[in-house]
């Protein structure tokens, strides 16, 4: 194999592909990233058996060929080389780095060794806009599970149908789902369920490009297109629970409150709230909400009173503020409407905007209050 | 050509049984999710998981779904670095990390190796995990996912459990594959969840022709190996490594040395083989040295009056057969934590009791 390529492209390639370059022991090739050159391009690709990521660079190719190169070092080696062009040449297993003013080799391990990666089909793909993934991604990774005992709760559910597509992610304790009314994975309908690692490395090579997204579903992995990238992932096997069973319908009591407002008040008199529960009581009466938090360890106490429109019974339930911090950043400026029933049963959260009501829902179960 | 290379596809040497059993599943594509391989150490298990690991795993099965051995996910397989091939099996807690790589390096270069430790081995709950958690996934290679268990029988309790809801219900396209030496130990619940398939021990007699016939070892050295072994391929080949043969013909020494009237050559015999160690295992093969070398002595001094030959005058079957029970209550003090060197003491100096030497 043999090329020339630009340092600048090259070293930009490697830091994306590094990011799934892993330190397994079991498994020293991971360690590596394996290069390919073709006509007039070269791919360089590194998985972790979860992920993997392939990118391409032009260059200018004499000789086609494929190996693996340990990725750290490898990288390392062109961050330093000066501004240039880099011609490189591998016969075997070894690899010659060569620029205008030195010679630098190191080896590697042949290309079968490495695992297999996915294969990139042409057609199927569906385009959705960058910014619309990224905001459905980060309003629902931070509900999902990391307990290792329900592994399809650790994914994020990507549903799709014929009238539009959601994800949902829930640890049991709350839950959050975003909708969006275009369909925009044509040709697709039912669920797959993702590692959120997967989406959050999509949305960092993203970054602040204002591009669209292409995303092929197979059976057993979903590919995403950013730019000249490619980021596939393996899918957690399911079957998902069935959330929709969880969302009450019939919560009779409407709390509508400021986003901003509740969101300032709730991390203020969550300062001195328990700290292994981080507990705040909302006491509701008659258009007011009462904050409450209490710290027996450093004999702390806080209260606080917000505006608020509620009509009903007066009601006291209480949350973790973290819970309840994570999910209002999600909402932008104005208000919010919880629906609630009773001090043990969830609490449904959603845009006070009627149009809105149904892109962006959250469940919240509440902490039973200790007298 | 190593020893290794020329077993190494032997996947089922005299295993007829589970050979015909496991490829009649694949013949007919109605693999089981999960078996229990039971049998000796050393007859193969490993080498039938590795061999099953490989059909599933196969990009090119050939007739009736057996692996070619050639492409390669067989070949990945093979060197266990297939991304969907999960390997578990007890390691001692302190040098974990080192013990795996070595435990993989061993069974790599021969899947019927014997690994044994000084300490004892176990199966952390957070590899299982791992393990659960790459299996809940979608292959990583898109085909099947399996997962070998190796010497299932010594895990922890919470283990099993943990293992039992995997195996009660498996991912798609999933399969276990679990070996025990010792069936007893594995739980009911996780035992009739899995189809046991049966490895039997080899006759020692054709253990030691292979020996002698891989160039492995002298005839000699490769009968006392094979009837050590207990029917295990893996365990005659570990007799027959450079450590393992010293050790033997120290042991021989000893019992030369044991009745002579002079006891200072054997206590300083004695010193130099337990200097540094306690070699519990090592110990245990010596009791069962002894206990063959006393029949065969015992053998030559009825078959002639001459007992010259004999390092042992073996006046009557009366004696014989005591001396052969003070060896086996000798062997039977290593497991109630006597000191192997204090256990060979007392033996031997009970022997001498017995044989009228003092």
């Amino acid at each position: 194999m043999k090329f020339t390529v630009n340092r600048d492209a090259l070293a930009e390639k490697l830091q994306t592909v590094l990011s799934v370059v892993s330190t397994r022991t079991t498994l020293p090739i991971l360690g590596n990233i394996l290069i390919s050159a073709d006509s007039e391009q070269l791919e360089l690709a590194a998985t972790d058996l979860d992920l993997s990521v392939l990118c391409k660079i032009p260059a200018k190719v004499t000789k086609a060929g494929t190996t693996t190169i340990p990725a750290r070092t490898f990288a390392e080696m062109v961050r330093e080389l000066p501004d240039e062009d880099v011609a490189v040449n591998v016969t075997g297993n070894r690899m010659e780095i060569k620029t205008g003013r030195g010679v630098y080799k190191i080896s590697g391990m042949p290309a079968e060794e490495f695992p297999k990666l996915p294969s990139v089909p042409e057609t199927g793909e569906n385009l959705i806009p960058g910014d619309q993934l990224k905001s459905m991604v980060q309003r629902t990774t931070y509900a999902a599970s990391v307990d290792p005992t329900r592994p399809a709760l650790n994914g994020i559910l990507w549903q799709s149908n014929g009238e539009g597509m959601s994800m949902v992610a829930t640890d049991g304790h709350r839950l959050a789902r975003v909708r969006v009314s275009e369909n925009r994975l044509a040709g697709h309908e039912g669920d797959v369920i993702i590692p959120p690692k997967a989406l959050s490395l999509v949305i960092k090579i993203l970054g602040e490009e204002e591009t669209d997204i292409g995303v092929t579903l197979g059976e057993k992995n979903i590919m995403f297109h950013v730019g000249d990238t490619v980021v596939t992932s393996r899918l957690i096997e399911g079957p998902y629970p069935n959330y929709q069973q969880v969302i009450p319908s019939s919560n009779d009591k409407q709390l509508t409150v400021d986003a901003a407002t509740l969101m300032a008040g709730v991390r203020r008199v969550a300062v001195l709230s328990n700290s292994l529960t981080h507990q705040v009581r909302f006491y509701l009466s008659n258009d007011k909400l009462e904050l409450s938090a209490a710290n027996q360890d450093i004999g702390g106490e806080a209260k606080e009173s917000l505006p608020c429109q509620y009509k009903g019974d007066d009601l006291e339930v209480g949350y973790n503020a973290n819970y309840i911090l994570d999910m209002l950043k999600n909402y932008e400026d104005g208000d919010v409407t919880f629906e609630l029933a009773t001090s043990v049963s969830a609490g449904v959260v959603h845009s006070a905007k009627e149009d809105q009501k149904d892109d962006y829902l959250c469940l919240i179960m509440p902490l039973r209050l200790a007298e | 050509m190593t020893a290794s290379d020329i077993h190494t596809p032997q996947y089922f040497w005299q295993q007829d049984a589970a050979r015909h059993a496991l490829r009649a599943a694949l013949d007919a594509d109605r693999l089981a999710t999960a078996y229990l391989f039971v049998g000796p150490e050393g007859v193969g298990k490993w080498a039938a998981a590795q061999w099953t690991a490989k059909a599933l795993l196969c990009e090119a099965p050939e007739r009736g779904n057996r692996p070619c051995h050639e492409c390669g996910g067989c070949k990945r397989a093979a060197k266990f670095t297939h991304p969907d091939l999960h390997l578990l099996y007890p390691v001692p807690k302190k040098d974990d990390e080192e013990h795996i790589a070595a435990f993989l390096e061993t069974k790599r270069d021969n899947p019927f190796a014997v690994i044994e430790y000084n300490r004892k081995p176990n199966l952390a709950i957070e590899r299982v995990r791992d393990v659960q958690t790459e299996l809940s996934k979608t292959a990583a290679e898109g085909g099947k996912k399996v997962a070998v268990i190796g010497e299932a029988d010594q895990m922890a309790p919470n283990v099993h459990g943990i293992l039992l809801k995997s195996i009660e219900e498996p991912p798609p396209n999933t399969h276990f594959v679990l070996t025990t030496a010792d069936p007893g130990r594995i739980p009911q619940t996780i035992h009739s969840r899995c189809q046991t398939i049966r490895f039997t021990a080899v006759d020692p007699e054709l253990i030691a022709q292979r020996l002698v016939d891989e160039g492995i070892a002298a005839p000699d050295q490769a009968h006392m190996a094979a009837h050590l072994s207990d029917g295990g391929w893996g365990h005659a080949l570990r007799l027959c490594d450079e450590e393992s043969v010293a050790w033997r013909s120290d042991v021989e020494t000893l019992w030369q040395k044991a009745f002579q009237p002079q006891l200072s050559d054997f206590i300083d015999q004695m010193e130099t083989m337990f200097r540094g160690g306690q070699k519990f295992n090592e110990t245990v093969q010596a009791f069962d040295i002894w206990s063959l070398l006393l029949w065969r002595d015992a053998r030559a001094a009825f078959a002639s009056s001459d007992t010259a030959s004999a390092s042992m005058a073996t006046p009557s079957l009366d004696v014989a057969w005591s001396c052969w029970k003070i060896l086996q209550q000798g062997r039977a003090t290593l497991w109630v934590n006597v000191l192997p060197r204090s256990a060979v003491r007392g033996t031997f100096l009970a022997l001498r009791k017995r044989m009228g030497l003092g």
